[in-house]
């Protein structure tokens, strides 16, 4: 339990006043569900890049990563240009193709690409419900910080948490998401400029820092992880986050091509700030205090006993917002999935309107199941949790991927390879144990790939109206061909 | 629709077969509280006493407690005892570049819970307000502040809210701040009058106006847009 300072209390309240405020006034003009789930694909540059870093960074970014290099130091930065090399393969080539299909959602791709509402439902029902999981995971983390600044029991902070996220996500869908994700990549990003350098000044000085840390123990800034595991983990991200598929919904939402490499240019300068920030945090944080019995701890320690209150209270700002960021375009993107491709294929004939109004019900649904999770964890939670971003990786990697840039990917290669992605990594994970310690999305992805190229050459090749949209010469948008109706 | 059957199916089979094993949770030491008092006399001159309480049954080395002191600004301990139940214990130092490490000889009978005290005297120069702490290499668990550090410096100084731990409300020549574990040093600066304008407050409010003014700038350049493109349509 921590003592905290009155400011904490105002800015805290103030941000939750500021994002409801901006998703209400982003949202006001929402007509259609092209309007709702894709912000009338009018997001810009600068504000689409920080919505895809913001969307990208979690709790687990400011309190995890941030922790894990308070235990280990400098080394597992190197994890993020695997990372970043995940988004440079989607700004040259997933990305601007994605945003020129015209789509609403990541299955609808799926569906025209491949022709196959199987392989759509199917992609529909993964993203639901590993999505759904893992934002069990954000929700505690909410819960734990208002419980920390404010002292309610953590189901209640993580109600709050999850109700303003909420409300703005239903009232102004995508746009108000991007556009506090905007607030909130600013706010993620901003506060390290000065909490560094206070940081730093209370533990010394770098110098003195990088001195103490190589006495106390010399892999905090040497090498604690060897290559292997570092390319592990680089791989790992960099696997998931070129093809996530809520990271890909909001390369629908940006204006053409050109505005998404700028936007992943302007998305890694934010990640680049706060890479670079987490791994100073965290290591500034261990010569302070040397021994905190988890590292999840040196953030909020950071924020409320070692940074100015106003500061601090930004850092807590951060870490809610980086939560509420993700929570609200995986809400997004899970609902999205029951709305338009679920009930898109249970009932092909639905107008926008019913559609929209699913969708809504689906937001609230899917905002509150996780929470039953959060109270009473299950055994199976946890594995999703672990599995989920390699399950969804395996799966999606090489059908988006290749289906983009290869014609001769056929219906069969693509459902060879999701189903083998994901029987790959639940194998590698719960039957072989993870051999060589190598993580579980390197073998899924692997195999995948191999099993679309392989199955492809053998099985008869997609219909030329399908390959059409996206190989032909007038690369005939999937909006131009399917207009969405105004309400 | 057979294939999302046996696909669900085959998912299910994974995960409901499969049990979550846990790391058996092995008895370690831990900090189970301190309290540490300084006193300054206001002219560099500090007075220190920590007292420790170590729970928990597992094993020390050699009989031994590591504990850490940095030696940030080259500050060493003068007139240092440890001392449990009134007797003074042995202790070797390895020192370092910028810390040095104290191994704290346990009584021979010591098991489970042990407590002792740390005194020590500092000397520093004007203007510097750093004041280094022994950390045993124990952590304390759970996430109540089991660290309580007292702070008190002459009658005619006020401790700054720019000090480390940062101050709650403002204070005078008296602090007290409740931490999960112990820091490296702590950092109360003090002076004759209050100093608003320290770099703290300075920070903090340049950068909340900048925070606001780059969204203040963001929302009326995108009201602009908007209101431009009404224009066209």
């Amino acid at each position: 339990m921590f003592e905290i300072s009155p400011e904490f209390y105002y800015v805290i309240i103030g941000y939750f006043i500021l994002v409801l405020a901006v998703g209400w006034w982003a949202g006001k003009n929402n007509k259609t569900s092209e309007d709702h789930l894709v912000a009338g694909r009018s997001i810009g540059a600068l504000v689409g890049g920080a919505a895809l870093a913001a969307t990208q960074m979690s709790a687990g970014t400011f309190v995890g990563t941030m922790g894990v290099h308070y235990l280990t130091g400098a080394s597992y930065i190197w994890f993020w240009p695997g990372l970043w090399a995940g988004w440079l393969v989607a700004a040259i080539w997933i990305a601007p193709k994605f945003q020129k299909f015209n789509g609403v959602t990541v299955p609808e791709f799926v569906e025209a690409r491949y022709n196959t509402k199987v392989g759509k439902i199917i992609a529909a029902i993964l993203i639901i419900i590993a999505y759904s999981v893992y934002l069990i995971a954000q929700y505690v983390a909410g819960g734990i910080v208002m419980q920390t600044v404010f002292g309610i029991p953590m189901i209640w902070g993580a109600v709050i948490t999850i109700g303003i996220t909420m409300v703005y996500t239903l009232k102004g869908g995508m746009k108000a998401t991007a556009y506090s994700d905007f607030v909130q990549a600013l706010i993620m990003a901003g506060c390290f400029f000065a909490a560094i350098p206070l940081l730093f000044s209370q533990a010394g000085g770098f110098n003195f820092v990088g001195n103490f840390l190589t006495d106390l123990d010399s892999t905090i800034t040497g090498w604690h992880y060897g290559a292997k595991e570092l390319i592990g983990f680089g791989a790992a991200f960099g696997f998931s986050m070129a093809i996530a598929p809520y990271e890909l919904a909001r390369i629908y939402t940006l204006r053409d091509a050109k505005t998404v490499r700028l936007a992943i240019g302007f998305s890694l300068i934010f990640q680049m700030v706060v890479a670079i920030s987490v791994t100073l945090g965290g290591m500034g944080m261990r010569s302070l205090f040397p021994v905190l019995q988890t590292g999840d701890s040196a953030s909020s320690i950071m924020a409320i006993n070692v940074l100015p209150p106003i500061v601090g209270a930004l850092l807590m700002v951060a870490i809610l917002a980086s939560i509420m960021s993700t929570v609200s375009g995986v809400m997004i993107v899970s609902s999205s999935g029951i709305s338009h491709d679920i009930f898109g294929v249970l009932k092909p004939n639905a107008t926008d309107r019913q559609k929209m109004m699913v969708n809504r019900v689906a937001v609230i649904i899917l905002a509150f199941i996780p929470l039953i999770f959060a109270i009473r964890p299950f055994d199976m939670v946890q594995f999703i949790v672990m599995a989920q971003a390699s399950l969804v990786a395996s799966f999606f990697f090489a059908i988006v991927l290749f289906g983009l840039n290869w014609r001769r990917a056929s219906k069969a290669g693509a459902m060879a390879a999701m189903i083998g992605g994901v029987i790959t990594v639940l194998i590698w994970l719960f039957v072989l144990d993870k051999p060589y310690n190598i993580n579980e999305v390197i073998p899924g992805v692997l195999i995948s790939t191999i099993l679309l190229i392989i199955v492809s050459y053998f099985t008869k090749p997609v219909p030329e109206e399908n390959l059409e949209t996206f190989f032909g010469k007038n690369h005939i948008s999937n909006v131009n061909k399917h207009p969405i109706k105004n309400v | 629709m057979k294939n999302i059957y046996i696909f669900i199916c085959l998912v299910a089979f994974f995960f409901i077969s499969k049990e979550i094993a846990y790391a058996e949770d092995l008895p370690v030491k831990s900090l189970e509280k301190a309290d540490i008092e300084i006193s300054s006399d206001g002219t560099g001159g500090y007075s220190i006493t920590q007292k420790i309480q170590l729970s928990g049954e597992g094993p020390t080395q050699n009989n031994q407690v590591e504990h850490t002191l940095t030696r940030i600004n080259d500050i060493t301990p003068i007139n240092l005892q440890f001392i449990h139940n009134g007797e003074e214990l042995d202790y070797t130092v390895k020192e370092e570049n910028s810390l040095a490490r104290y191994f704290l000889q346990l009584p021979e009978e010591t098991k489970g819970s042990f407590e002792y005290q740390i005194q020590y005297e500092l000397k520093v120069e004007p203007g510097v307000f750093t004041t280094p702490l022994f950390v045993p290499i124990y952590p304390a668990e759970g996430q109540n502040n089991v660290v309580t550090i007292d702070f008190e410096t002459t009658q005619e100084n006020i401790i700054q809210r720019n000090s480390f731990p940062i101050l709650k409300k403002p204070e005078n020549n008296q602090v007290t701040s409740y931490l999960m574990n112990i820091p490296s040093h702590v950092n109360y600066i003090y002076g004759h009058e209050r100093n608003i304008l320290n770099s703290y407050n300075v920070i903090s409010w340049v950068s909340i106006f900048i925070l606001l003014g780059i969204i203040v700038i963001w929302i009326r350049s995108e009201l602009k847009n908007s209101r431009a493109i009404g224009g066209v349509n």
